[in-house]
């Protein structure tokens, strides 16, 4: 009824005029395309086959000559990005190639990086910004994520012409994603919590406009849940960062549990507090709230990037900070049954259970969901889980943890290969057909093959089918939660089975994405469809392209960047060359153990289908928002339900004076438009309570003023008339009289207010 | 009510300003007063820069500047002598007496700079004898120098950018910048101030002349928050005055840094007396410097008065109060005595309530001066939390806060003042769109809101860094939390309004692809803006220039001569 006075005027779903893309966008697409693969064929040449040795030292001495090369990598989508969308101004077709070829320059700075990360990594500190100094450091970790970063976003930018010409306010969405992206490289480099902190801000405010960029209600409220969470998480951050300053007196990332045992208690204050702040990015239970709403509204190549990539980063946060945190370093133990892991042991016990409850939630609401981009985003948080139980491995079995370790790094990467490329699919399939729903889509393989086949590959990659890439970090993380039983306590042997299970659960849930959208009979209005722009295949190609690379020799990853990764954290280096380097992925009982998988996935699809499973919902009161929020809103409407009471009333007696409304009128009208709408609208509703009761507050001061003033007038009413009567110069019997007329006054007055 | 005079504001503006693009392109606005701000640059960029002047010429310049001898009180008096000359040559022309008010102001902030080689050797400490009986006592340090210096640059910026505003918006100007001059030189006297009585003296000159700013507008509304106002602020003044009286009576003396050994010599023998006469002292404070519970007179009076004096009530008047209380805890009484009264463990809880509090009640307003009004109230928790805790570091935090405040603050109002002018908007939900009008001025807003938040990179969360460091250095993890409370509250009563400005699409049409216009502000209302932005990214990203300054400065501060 009142949305236009009370939310402003929103755009509904209306699309642009799609503008044209000039032929020469292509071409530099390709090329960009092109370099990106010569790049990565350069990288396992040099550093896989030991190739073009000279190359590899020239490489080495250049990024060693060049200390502010991290600055470089990071200012050229901070600095040139905004300039490069300024450009877009006078050409779009200038702005959207340029930001794809700024990715691919920093992919390809990100692979020069190798030789120098590999002989000792690479410090860079710039003393006095922020009061501490910043400090840059990059290890095997932070260059690992940083590859998948500007790999990825290389990718997404080929994509993102086509689909961001049917949308509107095209040059600010490029620009928030170019300054997003330098400030994940920025995170992902920084050496210290401080300067992570620093760009992990800016990634939320700035990403914060890539998710309401369709400036609709439904973006708007997943925008207000998104910004909400992200400085509560950010503040989580920012006190677990003062509390660990006072207490050891460092940021920096180095593993300190020796001097975190002394503080006590707290240590696991502080934990928990990065944790939580970095879980909410990462979408843990119960913060992964704002995910599934957020990640679906954004325009397609932003919600790539974000279930991706963005997520990722809170992973690495929490993987970052307790295997720096929580360790000891390596000169300090000698083995596994060291006291100085226990306190790591019970917090990956924790993280662990929190990773499976993470991955069961997940799955069962994608199980639930028929549009298309909300239930890939429940995959990201049930594929988070994967990672955060890996995490949750990696800390719990200690100085045995490499297997979790390196089972959630390698399933970062994968998670932000093959989910960007389903989200690309969902956004291909959107275009042509304008349906998010995929129970009304149906047998589009035969107007778009090729986008079937990539989507079969992400489908299989993600499912983990051998010789796709999901395989090689499942089956490692699978041996990891074994591990966790067989060194640790036999409850992980639950934990274990739920994992099958959830893994079942993401086979049946693709099955169905599948089979819903590309299998089947086609509906009558789709048969004009076309199949989709070239550009768009080329980096969907691409992406399975690299999918299929990495699940055909899992060895290669795995050798040359995660067990080095591994190695610089404590970790028994024996272990690691026995259990990692020596994994062999092809064995007989994994390979079983996925048929018994996808034999599980498929029994629960039909019977799924069989008795429509997948069209229950769960009530609305076991929604994770309900349990959360609704005593929060309960208690405000109850504190409102009287304020509004009374400014309803005021309103129907139209007693409008300056003081008598206890609340304005808009106000109320606000309210009841905002209760209406349900639960969803809490942050409005506590801020519509707050004003009813500042409302209240500031007229009790507006009537004990009133009340001084009605004072001094009725005393200078009575002193007048007492300097004009008889009774001024006669005797003292009309001051008594007067005086108790004034107290009277007073006493009245007291007892009305 | 102010209808009609914000319509001939909008007829006077079109017949003179032209916006920013015309203003560059046909030179319209070359006046006295554009001239004479552009030379004043020059001689200010020229006497900054001559610490790295090359060779000899800069050496001598400084020598030439730090030889001129006088009295820091010649500041405080020459602001006080403009007042009439100002009203004088307004009648005749308002150029010209804007020209001579911020020529004046740049003359004190010369004499400032002049100033500086003598305070980084030592304080400067004066006494005028004789003068009101008891004689007045100054005392200039670094951190006196300090908050002086950044109330001069405040107020220049409010004058430069009020010159165009207040002949658009405001009648009167006459007694405006007479108020706004008057109150001026009590801040520099004020903050100089080193004894109770001319501390006393020029806080009662300043609400007087602060009355006269808020009331400006002469509306019901206004007149009855400048009654309230002058109210509290007389309430605060007597209460200070019986202090002043009951602390003199038994030490005989008022000079701050003599006080101590008077204090605790006759702390035996007149507990009560002197726990009563430093309560009393401390409640005018709480009244004047708006502290929570006594915090309703505030605001109203911010919210009423023209943005530059808004800007300069909040970022500076309330700032001298809390310099006062530092002073008055710190040096005159000491923590010695002050832990022994027993008020040690009241500071910081009731700084931690008015910082929730005043947070709480800003996200009720729906008039955007009334809610930086409220946010103002929650900034001064911040401040006083820093005193509260009793911590050098603590003091250092506070005094950090206090010129993030001034500059973050002024800018919000200034930017309020903006809209206000190009569009005439006092409500938060008309402001829906206003990005796009006025991307500048709405973007120094979000500059300005996001420190308020505390995004890293902004000088806001630097001073919650460090009072966070500070609290729990203290042992107060609770207060960490609470400041952290404080700052989502904070968010949640800016960000709705930056996001509205910048993604909801305005009522009056406009419809598609937004298109986004330069503001419609002349240029000296636009880069007093874009300054105060960038002064808050200049010490959110080096807060070290800042911090290292006022630590050097608490070290002669907290030790009396």
């Amino acid at each position: 009824m009142q949305t236009d006075h009370t939310l402003g005027k929103l755009k509904h779903d209306v699309h642009a005029e799609p503008r044209d893309l000039s032929r020469a966008l292509s071409v530099a697409n390709i090329l960009v395309f092109l370099c990106t693969f010569s790049g990565v064929a350069l990288f396992v040449a040099m550093a896989g086959l030991g190739w073009l040795p000279n190359w590899y030292a020239a490489i080495l001495a250049f990024t060693k000559a060049h200390p502010h090369y991290p600055l470089v990598l990071m200012g050229l989508p901070l600095i040139l990005g905004p300039l490069v969308t300024l450009l877009g101004n006078w050409h779009e077709d200038l702005r959207d190639g340029g930001t794809a070829a700024l990715s691919m320059v920093t992919f390809l700075m990100c692979l020069a990086l190798y030789p120098q990360v590999l002989s000792g990594g690479f410090t860079l500190v710039l003393p006095q910004v922020l009061g501490y100094g910043l400090l840059f450091t990059i290890d095997m970790f932070s260059l690992t994520m940083l590859l998948l970063t500007s790999s990825v976003w290389t990718l997404v930018m080929i994509y993102a012409p086509d689909y961001m010409a049917h949308e509107f306010n095209r040059g600010r969405f490029y620009l928030f994603l170019n300054i997003t992206y330098g400030a994940i490289l920025g995170t992902l480099m920084a050496g210290d919590i401080f300067t992570l902190f620093l760009f992990f801000e800016i990634m939320t405010v700035c990403s914060y406009l890539l998710v309401v960029h369709k400036e609709n209600l439904e973006a708007e409220r997943a925008g207000g849940l998104y910004i909400y969470l992200g400085v509560i998480g950010g503040l989580m951050i920012l006190f677990g960062m003062i509390l660990l300053f006072i207490h050891t007196g460092t940021f920096a990332f180095v593993p300190m549990i020796s001097t975190m045992e002394s503080v006590g208690w707290i240590r696991y204050l502080i934990i928990g507090l990065f944790i939580t702040g970095f879980g909410v990015k990462a979408g843990m239970i119960p913060l992964h709230v704002w995910l599934p709403k957020a990640h679906p509204v954004a325009p397609t190549p932003a919600s790539a990037l974000l279930s991706g990539i963005m997520i990722k980063v809170g992973a690495y946060g929490i993987l970052r900070v307790t295997t720096s945190y929580f360790f000891p370093a390596a000169s300090e133990i000698q083995d596994y049954t060291h006291p100085l892991w226990q306190s790591s042991k019970s917090l990956g016990a924790v993280i662990i259970w929190l990773g499976i409850a993470t991955m069961a939630v997940g799955v069962s609401m994608a199980l639930q969901q028929g549009h298309m981009k909300r239930m890939l985003a429940y995959h990201s948080v049930s594929q988070i889980g994967y990672v955060i139980m890996g995490i949750g491995v990696a800390v719990y079995l200690g100085y045995k943890g490499p297997m979790g370790y390196v089972g959630s790094l390698y399933h970062i990467i994968n998670h932000g290969l093959f989910k960007a490329l389903l989200f690309m699919v969902a956004g291909v399939v959107y275009l042509q057909t304008h349906e998010m729903d995929m129970y009304k889509l149906g047998g589009l393989w035969r107007k778009m093959p090729f986008t079937a086949l990539v989507c079969l590959v992400a489908a299989l990659g993600i499912t983990g089918m051998p010789l796709f890439n999901g395989f090689a970090s499942k089956t490692i993380l699978h041996h990891a939660i074994v591990e966790a039983e067989q060194y640790g306590h036999h409850a992980f042997r639950y934990a274990e089975w739920l994992f099958t299970l959830i893994s079942a659960g993401t086979a049946c849930s693709f099955i169905k994405f599948f089979g819903f959208i590309f299998v089947g009979k086609m509906p009558e209005e789709y048969r004009d469809i076309k199949s989709g722009s070239s550009m768009m295949k080329l980096a969907m190609g691409g992406m399975a392209a690299l999918i299929l690379l990495i699940g055909l020799n899992p060895h290669f990853l795995l050798d040359r960047l995660l067990v080095p990764a591994a190695l610089e954290v404590t970790y028994d280096p024996a272990f690691i060359a026995t259990y990692i380097t020596g994994i062999h992925f092809f064995t007989r009982a994994d390979l079983l153990g996925m048929v018994q998988v996808y034999l599980m996935g498929a029994g629960i699809f039909a019977l799924g289908i069989r008795f429509h499973l997948f069209h229950l919902h769960l009530p609305h009161w076991l929604r994770f928002e309900y349990i959360l929020l609704y005593p929060l809103y309960k208690v405000t409407s109850l504190i409102c339900r009287g304020q509004k009471c009374k400014a309803v009333n005021a309103a129907q007696q139209q007693q409008y004076s300056n003081v008598a409304c206890s609340i304005q009128q808009d106000l109320v009208e606000e309210y009841a438009f905002k209760t209406s709408e349900g639960e969803e609208a809490l942050i409005d509703d506590v801020s519509v309570t707050l004003s009813a009761l500042t409302e209240a507050c500031e007229n009790k001061i507006d009537r004990s003023e009133e009340l001084i003033q009605w004072f001094s007038k009725a005393a200078a009413l009575v002193i007048n008339k007492f300097e004009k009567s008889d009774l001024g110069s006669g005797d003292g019997d009309g001051v008594i009289v007067y005086a108790i007329l004034i107290m009277s006054i007073l006493a009245f007055m007291t007892v009305y207010h | 009510m102010n209808n009609s005079r914000h319509l001939s504001g909008e007829i006077h503006k079109d017949k003179t300003h032209g916006g920013f693009r015309e203003w560059l392109w046909k030179k319209k606005e070359v006046n006295v007063f554009n001239l004479n701000l552009l030379i004043l640059s020059l001689i200010f960029v020229f006497v900054v820069s001559a610490q790295w002047m090359p060779g000899s010429s800069g050496s001598l310049l400084l020598g030439v500047l730090s030889q001129l001898s006088f009295l820091p009180v010649m500041m405080v008096l020459l602001t006080f002598t403009a007042v009439p000359f100002s009203v004088s040559i307004g009648s005749r022309s308002e150029d010209a007496r804007d020209t001579f008010l911020v020529n004046v102001i740049f003359t004190v902030l010369l004499m400032l700079l002049a100033l500086y080689g003598q305070i980084a050797a030592g304080p400067v400490q004066f006494h005028i004898p004789n003068f009101l009986f008891f004689g007045l006592n100054f005392r200039m340090d670094r951190l006196t120098f300090l908050l002086v210096m950044a109330a001069t640059l405040i107020w220049l910026i409010a004058m430069v950018f009020g010159h165009q505003y207040i002949q658009a918006e405001e009648e009167r100007r006459n007694r405006f910048y007479s108020a706004m001059m008057i109150t001026y030189g009590c801040v520099l006297g004020g903050m100089m101030a080193y004894d109770l009585f001319t501390m006393f003296i020029f806080f009662e000159i300043m609400y007087l002349s602060c009355y006269f700013m808020v009331s400006h507008s002469q509306t019901s509304d206004a007149m009855n928050a400048g009654n309230r106002y002058i109210y509290m602020g007389l309430v605060g003044g007597l209460s200070m005055f019986l202090g002043i009286c009951l602390i003199f009576s038994s030490t005989g003396t008022l000079l701050i840094s003599d006080m101590r050994i008077g204090l605790e010599a006759a702390w035996a023998d007149q507990t009560v007396l002197l726990t009563l006469a430093i309560v009393s002292f401390l409640v005018g404070f709480v009244i004047k410097a708006a502290i929570f519970p006594l915090h309703f007179w505030l605001p109203n009076a911010h919210a009423s008065a023209p943005s530059p004096a808004s800007a300069v009530l909040s970022g500076m008047v309330i700032k001298v109060y809390i310099f006062s209380i530092m002073k008055f805890l710190y040096v005159a009484v000491g923590l010695d005595l002050f832990i022994a009264m027993g008020l040690v463990g009241f500071f910081a809880p009731l700084a931690v309530v008015g910082m929730i509090m005043g947070s709480v009640f800003a996200i009720g307003q729906t008039e955007l001066k009334k809610m930086l009004a409220y946010s103002t109230v929650a900034q001064v928790g911040y401040m006083l939390l820093g005193i509260g805790l009793m911590t050098p570091l603590g003091l250092a935090a506070s005094l950090f806060h206090v010129v993030t405040h001034a500059l973050m603050k002024s800018a919000l109002f200034l930017s309020a003042g903006a809209i206000l002018y190009q569009t005439g908007i006092k409500k938060t939900k008309d402001m829906n769109g206003l990005g796009h009008q006025m991307p500048v001025t709405m973007g120094v807003f979000t500059v300005g809101a996001l420190a308020m938040i505390g995004i890293p990179g902004f000088n806001g969360f630097m001073s919650k860094w460090y009072l966070g460091t500070a609290a729990l250095e203290a042992g107060h993890p609770v207060f960490v939390l609470m400041l952290l409370l404080s700052s989502f509250l904070n968010a949640m009563y800016y960000l709705p309004i930056i996001i509205a400005a910048f993604l909801k699409e305005s009522d009056s049409g406009g419809s598609g692809e937004a298109r986004m216009t330069l503001d419609r502000i002349p240029a000296t209302m636009l880069i007093p803006l874009v300054l105060l932005a960038g002064g808050c990214i200049l010490l959110g990203v080096f807060p070290q220039l800042l911090m290292d300054f006022i630590q050097r400065g608490l070290f002669t501060f907290l030790l009396p001569v």
